[in-house]
């Protein structure tokens, strides 16, 4: 029965990826790596719950400080790009 | 006490998929970040809270607290820090992904 939490995490995954190659734009796939950054995040966890070491969540909280940088300095990146600076 | 944990797991996966669903279901990236943001915040916050009933003792009850402040304070900051990047690209936060030619445009 616990095989559920693996079989809606795989769900998850084949859904952001298929958002990332399906969805139009950088803003969208930014969105998608976001999701995909709390998939690993979910994966982390799972295999703390697993194995039973502590040591995946400090792979998990070390994970999510970089994903949070990485989405931050994405979004920055992308907004200096755009066309129209004027925008909220 | 182990079914209630794996429950919290299972949940916050399901959660998780539901967050993937929304990126397909909704039309552009402001509300695609809207839903994708919060629900995955709250399917992880799901799963540690199951990790926090399965596996008891304080190693990992100090783990996974810092692990939800660390998601509770930072989340909020990038999914800010995307909605204001998909509202300053006109063209891309209003590409419609049901309509064919929204979708060749880069």
């Amino acid at each position: 029965m616990t095989i559920l939490v693996e079989v809606f995490l795989g769900l998850a995954l084949w859904l952001v990826l298929a958002a990332l190659r399906r969805l139009p734009g950088a803003a969208n796939r930014l969105v998608a790596i976001d999701v995909l950054s709390a998939c690993a995040l979910a994966a982390c966890i799972l295999a703390a719950a697993r194995t039973g070491h502590t040591a995946f969540l400090d792979v998990a909280l070390g994970f999510a400080l970089i994903a949070f940088l990485a989405t931050v300095c994405w979004a920055n990146a992308l907004r200096a790009e755009a066309p129209g600076r004027d925008a909220p | 006490m182990t079914a209630l944990g794996w429950t919290l797991m299972i949940v916050g996966a399901a959660l998780l998929a539901v967050a993937a669903l929304g990126l397909h279901r909704l039309p552009d990236a402001l509300s695609r970040q809207h839903a994708a943001t919060k629900a995955a915040t709250l399917a992880l916050g799901l799963m540690l809270a199951g990790l926090a009933v399965l596996q008891p003792g304080s190693a990992w009850w100090i783990r996974i607290g810092a692990l939800v402040t660390v998601l509770a304070a930072t989340v909020p900051i990038a999914s800010h820090a995307l909605a204001r990047a998909a509202a300053s690209w006109p063209d891309a936060s209003r590409s419609d992904a049901s309509t064919p030619d929204a979708s060749m445009q880069d």
